[in-house]
């Protein structure tokens, strides 16, 4: 989780990702950010997040992104 | 058939009874049937196109399902994707290649009218195939049901497009209509024809005087020919979608929202976001992610970030993605120089301004301009008017001559004396016509005013007295009855996109 906050208040340092539930479905993060933290979870966790995980449900919040992180390792 | 006709509201009236009458399980039934009879009237040239579209994209769907992932899944999505926009192609920039090269495109183009709706449908079934090709969901495999939800009647006209997983499961489960949704079906239905009838067949007339002769006319007129142009697209096209959500309310369907107060946005990505909110999202899932996230661009940004740096040399690919899509949606607008250009505006305005993120920071910085103050707000919302209203007499002007004709009257000729000797009311409104938009661009931007701070007019509406209620309808009908402009009536998609 740690690593995973470091990479998104690297993306958006305005945001607090410890308190924001509804990132996406408030456009609190645009599509151009989700590009941005897609390409850096990808690198740094070694996973592929595809197209088909691109929807709010997973990256409305940190928890969210966290379990589609596990998901992916897993 | 005009949305804002009588014929058409006769139409839906029948279709709300039959479709409460049919058992649940025949619903979605009278549903196809009233589709398939909306669109004959229409014209039955036209729905070859549609039934084409539809058994092409539902059999390369069936396909694609059984493949494997590989190259060949691949060129099956690509020769099925090629087909539907092939056809689309053809109809919508045939009069563009014949105006390139007329000796040898002209003698064949001049026929070619669009189907009605072909870009809704177009865009809907090709989402479906791509989200089969994706394991999003199964493919459909009655082809009924399948045709029901491309040419569902309400909005293949314009929209909004819709995504099968949402879609077609509320058109096949046949709940029956509440009290509710014929209720908030019909509050939307009138609240869209207030926005056409009342606001943009009113400003209709304006703008057209304007713009079908921007030489005849100084830069205030220009001006607010424009500004009026913005308030008849706006109200013309959410209107449609008003009376369009309306219209699947009262048969217990919910469609997507296709626009969320854009004169409210600060910026021109914001408001690309409040606008046209459907095709935006299908530009994003289907166009702009895989691009930005495709290996190609992947290695390209890494090229990138070598000769500029790691902030500008990781935004290279998603702004060049970004471009790609305005150019995209400027020419899905229509084939035309204009509509082109309209494409590298918006491109350029929101890629220039990411790439000079940080120097408006600085320079708000410096002077010490609050983020969140509301001198910011008003500036940034200012600004995103006068930047979509320039892009908007692009779009609306004939050609681009005509558009740069009245760029240059706004800054080099604005007559005021024209003003003063009444040049506004030699422009096709009566004094009487000024005052009922005025009154009714009130009514609309206190709405709106209201959705922005998240409070609900339908709901303030709905907690009164039943009677009060009551009275507010019959006044609102009175109202749209005695001010419609009925006898303006014209086919909206086709000043909105050129054609449809």
């Amino acid at each position: 989780m740690d690593k995973l906050l470091a990479i998104l208040a690297d993306i958006r340092p305005d945001v607090d990702f410890t308190a924001e539930t509804k990132l996406v479905t408030e456009g609190i993060l645009d599509s151009f950010d989700i590009v941005a933290l897609v390409a850096d979870l990808n690198a740094a966790f070694n996973i592929a997040i595809g197209l088909t995980d691109l929807v709010p449900e997973n990256f409305d919040s940190a928890e969210a992104m966290d379990s589609l992180i596990n998901r992916k390792l897993t | 058939m005009l949305f804002a006709s009588p014929g058409f509201l006769l139409f839906v009236v029948c279709v709300w009874l039959v479709h409460a009458l049919t058992p649940r399980a025949l619903r979605w039934i009278v549903l196809l049937a009233a589709s398939a009879a909306f669109y004959a009237f229409c014209g039955f040239f036209a729905a070859v196109w549609l039934v084409f579209c539809t058994v092409i994209t539902y059999a390369g769907a069936l396909l694609l399902h059984k493949q494997e992932p590989g190259k060949k899944k691949k060129a099956t999505l690509a020769v099925v994707l090629l087909m539907v926009f092939g056809l689309l192609s053809i109809f919508k920039f045939a009069g563009f290649a014949a105006q390139l090269l007329p000796s040898i495109l002209g003698r064949f183009s001049g026929g070619l009218l669009l189907p009605l709706g072909i870009s809704f449908y177009i865009f809907q079934s090709a989402g479906y195939l791509i989200d089969v090709y994706r394991g999003k969901h199964e493919p459909q495999r009655n082809i009924a049901k399948y045709a029901l939800f491309v040419s569902f009647f309400p909005q293949i006209v314009q929209g909004p497009i819709g995504r099968y997983d949402s879609l077609s499961p509320q058109l096949l489960a046949g709940e029956r209509p509440t009290a509710d949704s014929y209720r908030n079906g019909i509050q939307l239905i009138m609240w869209g024809l207030f926005k056409k009838l009342i606001l943009a067949d009113r400003a209709a007339v304006l703008v057209s005087s304007v713009f079908s002769d921007p030489s005849a006319h100084g830069g205030v007129v220009s001006v607010a020919a424009a500004a009026l142009y913005c308030v008849q697209l706006y109200c013309d096209f959410s209107g449609g979608i008003d009376i369009t959500r309306g219209v699947a309310e009262g048969l217990g369907i919910s469609l997507d929202q296709n626009f969320a107060q854009p004169f409210f946005a600060i910026s021109v990505q914001d408001f690309w976001r409040r606008w046209h909110i459907t095709l935006g999202s299908w530009m994003r899932d289907y166009v702009f992610y895989p691009l930005s996230l495709s290996q190609l661009f992947g290695r390209f940004g890494r090229s990138m970030r070598k000769v500029f740096g790691t902030r500008i040399g990781k935004l290279i690919p998603t702004l060049l993605a970004s471009f790609i899509v305005f150019f995209v949606i400027g020419i899905w607008h229509g084939g035309s120089w204009k509509y082109i250009i309209f494409g590298f505006w918006n491109g350029m305005l929101i890629t220039g301004a990411m790439l000079a993120k940080p120097l408006f920071e600085g320079a708000r910085n410096a002077l010490r301009i609050k983020e969140d103050g509301k001198l910011l707000y008003v500036i940034r919302l200012l600004r995103t008017l006068i930047i979509i209203g320039a892009g908007r007499i692009l779009t609306r002007s004939d050609n681009v001559t005509g558009a740069l004709i009245m760029f240059k009257k706004i800054f080099t000729s604005p007559k005021t004396s024209e003003v003063a000797a009444g040049a506004f009311t030699k422009l096709g409104l009566t004094n009487e016509d000024y005052i009922v938009m005025a009154a009714a661009f009130a009514v609309l931007i206190i709405c709106d005013i209201m959705e922005e701070r998240g409070l609900k007019a339908r709901s303030f509406i709905e907690r009164r007295h039943p009677a009060l209620q009551v009275l507010l309808m019959v006044a609102a009908i009175a109202v749209l009855l005695y001010y419609g402009a009925f006898s303006r009536g014209y086919i909206s998609a086709q000043f909105i996109y050129g054609a449809v």
